[in-house]
């Protein structure tokens, strides 16, 4: 399974989030509630609830406490064509969890969560067949940042090369052309 | 196995079962966590009486701090509000005696992803973030407006001025529609508890800079959009005059910069390739000029009474220009690897002069110290992705 977060073990030792761009823990278990999780408020340290969750991310211990890579892909670039057979691999390890089956959806995490390919087809059915290509890429690597909204964590570039998003690309049938 | 023994066993394993539960949820049933949580691993950054430099990195999303007496690293503190985006920290303001500092997040780049382009997405608004000068921790922060591109903050620290280089209504023709705001903001401290207040000024088109005066009732802003200089009365949020920026045919201001009485602004104008010298009055009156820089004119800066000191870009260089005149007395250019692209001018209490360094936006780019003498770069410490400002703190206030 291809997940975009690190493993939890050790997060309370690590020095930085991430990739460097948040140095306290509770800043970034407040930036994940408010981006991925809804919530409206910040917790405090003294909050009780952040105090159980710190707790239980302790309890955790030792896991690895060393700061994870993540480097976030900023400049979209047209990607050559790839491969669909190691699309389908990619897709099985790193969308299904969230979008669940191809074209179908089933298993997907809820309704909010599009169907792939065709919900975000017809989410953009205006764009150019180049823009809705660049916006498949974009979304991967940036998820719900850079003003393009929705809950989906980017995919770092350590996490997913881009011959695996081409190879997704063509598995969906989003060719560019 | 026989069916009395079976229950025999039946019931020792219950008993075992009941006492392991009871273990678990009656007497043993889990405290309070009692440690420390989520304890504050940011280093706290010590200037051992030293001058320290805090630079704001608008393309690295940090703020690093500098001991200008060694030249030293002493870290990048990351700011922020969103983790992946570019947020575009760019001006710093210091307020030591309450422990703060205050960055603006301008994010530069909101509207260049492909989605953004094809859903012809607006500019994303901005905030001023209240640090803790110690540790770069956020404490507090203000929405303003989009771009915001230059803060100012008052001798006594009370209020902030955030001006927002863009423009409102930019197709319509009454310059009075196309006029952007200058965010007040005060009391600058109160961000931490929800009591500052923000007061909007309708102040000109694209106000790109603004400074205060040494009146403290008063700010100047640079209108890159329409050639002035605008006077506000802080106390009644409101322009008290607009003037041309200088007498050049093309007049667009970006930048501004006061000696350190408040009494005189040096204004510079990038088209016309020009600095002016401007008295800090209710209507600013042009004193001296420059002559055509060999470059595009940055913020500059006083070096003394007598002398400011102008970055330009293309080619990298420094110009010495008297106060009285405007004449250029000494000018420099400078290699990549000396500076590139020197963007700001900045003294310390001691008299030394600083340049902030931009790089090419993408690798690190530096603070030097130069020999006003001779304007050589004597000392040179690198920093992080597009340096935009750099803020002194005094030895006498650390």
């Amino acid at each position: 399974m291809i997940k975009t977060g690190a493993a939890l073990a050790g997060v309370t030792q690590r020095p930085q989030f991430w990739g460097g761009q948040v140095s306290n823990l509770l800043e970034a278990v407040n930036a994940c509630r408010a981006v991925f999780m809804g919530a409206p408020e910040p917790l405090a340290a003294s909050d009780t609830r952040a105090r159980d969750l710190y707790a239980y991310l302790e309890s955790l211990a030792p896991g690895d406490p060393r700061a994870v890579p993540f480097s976030v892909v900023r400049e979209i670039e047209p990607l050559p064509r790839g491969d669909a057979a190691n699309g389908e691999v990619t897709y099985a390890r790193a969308c299904a969890a969230c979008h669940g089956s191809l074209h179908a959806g089933s298993g997907r995490l809820s309704e909010r969560v599009p169907i792939l390919p065709e919900d975000t087809i017809a989410e953009h059915s205006d764009y150019s067949p180049r823009s809705l290509r660049l916006v498949f890429t974009e979304k991967i690597r940036h998820g719900g940042f850079w003003g393009y909204g929705g809950d989906m964590p980017p995919f770092s570039r350590e996490i997913m090369t881009d011959s695996e998003i081409a190879d997704v690309l063509e598995l969906l049938g989003v060719f560019g052309e | 196995m026989t069916r009395a023994r079976r229950h025999h066993l039946g019931s020792w394993m219950a008993t075992l079962v009941c006492a392991a539960l009871q273990a678990a949820c009656g007497s043993d049933a889990p405290q309070p966590y009692s440690g420390t949580a989520y304890p504050d691993q940011r280093p706290a950054y010590v200037a051992n009486g030293h001058l320290l430099g805090y630079v704001a990195n608008g393309y690295s999303d940090s703020v690093s701090v500098v001991d200008l007496d060694t030249f030293s690293v002493l870290g990048h503190a990351p700011v922020r509000r969103d983790p992946v985006d570019i947020d575009g920290p760019r001006n710093i303001q210091l307020d030591p005696n309450r422990g703060l500092a205050y960055v603006v997040l301008s994010y530069p780049l909101s509207v260049l992803s492909p989605h953004a382009l094809e859903e012809g997405a607006t500019e994303r608004p901005g905030y001023v973030q209240q640090l803790s000068l110690s540790t770069l921790a956020i404490v507090g922060e203000q929405h303003v407006d989009p771009r915001v591109t230059s803060l100012s903050l008052s001798p006594d620290a009370a209020l902030l001025a955030a001006a927002h280089n863009t423009e409102r209504g930019m197709l319509f023709d009454e310059v009075d529609r196309r006029r952007a705001d200058v965010d007040l903001i005060a009391p600058a401290w109160g961000m931490q508890d929800d009591t500052a207040v923000v007061r909007r000024v309708r102040t000109c088109v694209a106000p790109a800079a603004v400074v205060h005066a040494g009146n403290p009732t008063r700010a100047f802003v640079a209108c890159a959009g329409e050639g002035s200089i605008a006077v506000v009365d802080l106390e009644n949020a409101q322009v008290l005059s607009r003037v041309r920026a200088g007498d050049a045919p093309v007049v667009k201001p970006l930048a501004l910069a006061r000696n350190p009485d408040g009494t005189q602004l040096l204004v510079a104008n990038q088209v016309a390739f020009r600095v002016g010298v401007f008295s800090a009055l209710d209507t600013p009156e042009l004193q001296a000029q420059t002559t055509s820089l060999m470059g595009v004119p940055f913020t500059p800066g006083f070096v003394s009474a007598t002398e400011f000191l102008v970055p330009i870009q293309s080619p990298h260089g420094a110009v010495l220009a008297s106060v009285a005149t405007g004449e250029i007395i000494l000018q420099r250019a400078y290699t990549d690897d000396e500076c590139a692209y020197p963007s700001e001018v900045t003294r310390s209490a001691d008299g030394r002069v600083f340049m902030v360094c931009e790089g090419n936006h993408f690798a690190s780019g530096a603070i030097v110290e130069l020999d006003v003498n001779t304007l050589d770069v004597t000392h040179r410490v690198g920093v992080q992705a597009y340096p935009d400002h750099l803020a002194l703190l005094e030895p006498s206030n650390n």
